[in-house]
């Protein structure tokens, strides 16, 4: 659930980002903060422009299979060894909400020991720009804030 | 926009800290490598922009009502 994901992530939530969010360099500190209580979403807001706000969720909650690779420059950047590390997905969020996708070529990725973070491309191919999110066909009342999610928050 | 001339082998300086190496002149492709401090962020154009697209659709102009969705990879209670 998000507010684990948060409180992983220690009190202050704002992450250093030695990789910018690509179009958008000039902004180094992002925090993080929950949607709704309970929600699988989270905001991921620039510290010194609150007007750029991002919707997140963290990849392993929707994708418990997802590969992240790394260049080594970029796994020494961040002191990313694979298990100290959230990755967070930016949602795109059309007119139509059910339209929604995430991108898992490019996630955010947060050393919450050391609270740095950045947007890094993934090494390993196949990952889709516009991954859905929402099941096809369905729309359905309640469903996201009782989605019980356990467990994959802390890999 | 700054253009040189260079031949395989020979290196441009930026910045005292960025060194890109002309590697290697294929017919028509060049090869380039880059040695920067890990923090520069280098990628190909496409890829470059094509992320940078994506992030620009991704930004909240309007605080969305993501409370009725039924999402992928619902895990059972």
């Amino acid at each position: 659930m998000a507010n684990a994901v948060l409180e992983t992530m220690e009190k202050s939530r704002e992450i250093v980002f030695t990789k910018p969010v690509l179009g958008f360099e000039e902004q180094r500190i992002f925090s993080f903060q929950e949607y709704k209580p309970g929600s699988p979403f989270m905001w991921m807001t620039a510290a010194e422009d609150a007007s750029l706000k991002f919707i997140v969720i963290n990849v392993f909650d929707f994708f418990p299979g997802y590969d992240l690779k790394l260049s080594n420059d970029d796994r020494e950047l961040l002191g990313y060894d694979g298990n100290n590390a959230l990755i967070f997905g930016l949602v795109s969020i059309p007119e139509k909400p059910e339209d929604m996708t995430v991108n898992l070529v490019a996630p955010v990725v947060v050393n919450y020991k050391k609270m740095a973070g950045g947007q890094f491309v993934n090494l390993k191919d196949g990952y889709s720009l516009k991954e859905p999110l929402v099941k096809r066909g369905e729309a359905n009342a309640d469903s996201v804030k009782e989605s019980g999610r356990k467990d994959n928050n802390k890999r | 926009m700054l253009i040189l001339s260079r031949k395989a082998g020979e290196k441009i300086i930026i910045n005292g800290n960025i060194e890109i190496t002309i590697a290697e002149l294929r017919g028509s492709e060049v090869r380039i490598g880059i040695s920067a401090p890990k923090n520069v962020s280098i990628y190909r154009e496409e890829v470059y922009r094509k992320v940078q697209q994506e992030n620009v659709k991704a930004l909240v102009e309007k605080t969305p009502d993501l409370t009725k969705l039924e999402l992928k990879g619902k895990k059972k209670k």
